[in-house]
């Protein structure tokens, strides 16, 4: 069973079904008047849910990084403040850190976004639809 | 402003309307070559709005006539398509491949996950993560390749556009490439190079401005000028020869086009350009037109104006593309047909990918949308064209 640990800034939730603990972080949860960059604009728990998505999912790429969509039926809703509907969770330094993440655009630089060829593989184990991976390929969302 | 869909069930990654054909690239990695008359001739005994549904499909260039073999059909056609609009059934009709002849090949094993296809002077590009591939085709009857793919490039291609008998590839931070090619048509001069170069270190996407090219990169959108030569003048054929180095960014000068302060200017969103008319989304999600002086470019200056505002609804618009009659605009929830102040949704739901064939001859007004299940083919027109003009 997983947890809510308030700390100052940051929320700790987890462990996941797999054991991987998840930190919110305050940088990417942005408060009015700060400039908004890579800010969620879910809840928390939504947050922490679409990292769960993503873990039970087996979402995780060469690189070892996780990626989530909060998926309502067929569509990928938005999860950040300038309309991203993709999050990622990088790979943690060390294996006993907790994950963290924050939303990106598929036409964000190719470091920051799923590789085409991750995409096709999420699409191929039928993860996102025809729609879905074909937005994401062309960098449209 | 109406609209004919014809749906095609299978899993497709592109579909490109040319010459006499519907090309397909399915998820097996096959291309499937099938006859337009034949689709044609299928889907005109499914409705009594044959003759109308045929047309706007695969002859809308006697709806939008240009040349003068084209108005004599519209004419002679005029009253009958009129007479079949209200005939014309809601939901889109349907043929299925089992019912067709297709003529199949495959893509290179390479050319794992294909990103982008285009077709240019009967030569077929593949952009993928394998690279950027090339094929030429025989377009007759019994359409199939003239000889085996050529791998033009190994870096990862998201997009291919062609133009002055050369390609120019996007390849992200690999960077905008091109070359001449030795397509048909310059075969008699002699002149074609297989030479690649780097026009610019980054590119997402890439379209032409008239005889300039305009290069979406990451951060920037930016006016390349390009280079042509005139290699024979009675013809007036001219090839591209290469771009200035330099570049014109124009993304601030389009998002303050259609802002009233720094601040709203700063959440405008540029979606897409179609010729030099710019498609801009205000801070209020308003949708703008934004033409270019193109003759000012070389200048280092560009002159914008503000044409039109379109209401579209607070949309997350996605892709903006030119019709022979208009222009289309895909988003997030669907794909919607502008004419000058109208706006009319055409697909009320999302798709994966539109194609529009503008400056084709029998698919000017038509575009095709990759759907989960398959690929709908959409002939639009507009009831006006069968009216009669009015003589003096």
């Amino acid at each position: 069973m997983w947890g809510e640990n308030q700390t100052v800034n940051n929320v700790a939730y987890g462990p996941t079904g797999s054991g991987k603990d998840y930190l919110s972080i305050a940088k990417h949860r942005c408060k009015r008047g700060t400039p908004s960059k890579r800010c969620w604009s879910i809840s928390r728990p939504d947050e922490f849910g679409v990292f769960e998505w993503a873990d039970d999912a087996d979402c995780c790429d060469g690189d070892g990084h996780l990626w989530g969509f909060h998926i309502q039926g067929e569509e990928l809703e938005v999860l950040g403040t300038e309309g991203e509907r993709i999050a990622k969770f990088p790979k943690p330094t060390n294996e006993t850190d907790a994950w963290h993440g924050y939303p990106v655009h598929a036409k964000d630089r190719p470091e920051r976004r799923p590789s085409p060829t991750f995409i096709q593989e999420l699409y191929q184990r039928d993860v996102l639809t025809k729609v879905q991976k074909k937005r994401i390929q062309d960098s449209r969302i | 402003m109406k609209s004919v869909q014809l749906f095609i069930e299978g899993r497709f990654e592109e579909a490109w309307l040319y010459m006499n054909h519907l090309l397909l690239l399915t998820d097996d990695g096959d291309v499937l070559l099938v006859s337009a008359d034949q689709m044609r001739d299928e889907l005109e005994s499914k409705t009594s709005a044959s003759r109308l549904a045929g047309v706007s499909l695969f002859h809308s260039d006697w709806i939008y006539p240009s040349r003068q073999y084209q108005y004599i059909w519209a004419n002679r056609l005029r009253g009958q398509l009129k007479n079949q609009v209200k005939k014309l059934p809601q939901a889109p009709l349907e043929v299925s491949l089992k019912h067709l002849d297709l003529h199949q090949f495959g893509i290179p094993t390479h050319a794992d996950t294909p990103m982008d296809v285009h077709i240019y002077s009967r030569r077929v590009y593949l952009g993928s993560t394998g690279g950027l591939f090339s094929v030429d085709i025989e377009w007759g009857d019994n359409p199939a390749p003239l000889a085996n793919w050529r791998h033009r490039l190994e870096t990862t291609c998201s997009s291919v556009t062609a133009k002055y008998g050369a390609f120019v590839a996007s390849c992200g931070r690999d960077g905008l490439l091109s070359s001449v090619e030795n397509v048909y048509w310059l075969a008699p001069y002699d002149l074609a190079d297989d030479e690649v170069r780097k026009i610019r270190e980054e590119s997402q996407r890439a379209s032409w401005i008239e005889s300039n090219l305009i290069n979406y990169s990451y951060e920037r959108v930016e006016v390349l000028h390009a280079n042509r030569e005139l290699i024979d003048q009675e013809k007036n054929v001219q090839i591209l020869r290469g771009f200035d180095e330099g570049a014109l960014g124009i993304s601030d000068s389009l998002h303050r086009s259609v802002a009233t302060d720094d601040e709203t200017a700063k959440s405008a969103e540029i979606i897409g350009n179609v010729g030099n008319h710019f498609a801009v989304l205000d801070g209020e999600r308003n949708l703008s037109f934004v033409s270019v002086a193109p003759r000012k470019i070389r200048h280092d200056e560009i002159v914008l104006t503000r044409e039109a505002r379109v209401d579209v609804g607070k949309v997350h618009a996605l892709d903006f593309l030119g019709l022979k009659d208009g222009f289309l605009l895909e988003h997030y929830n669907g794909v919607g047909w502008i004419k000058g102040s109208r706006y009319v949704e055409v697909i009320p739901t999302g798709v994966g990918k539109i194609r529009t064939f503008p400056s084709s001859i029998r698919y000017r007004n038509v575009f095709t949308a990759i759907m989960n299940e398959g690929v709908l083919l959409v002939g639009l027109f507009d009831e006006d064209q069968f009216t009669p003009p009015q003589w003096d």
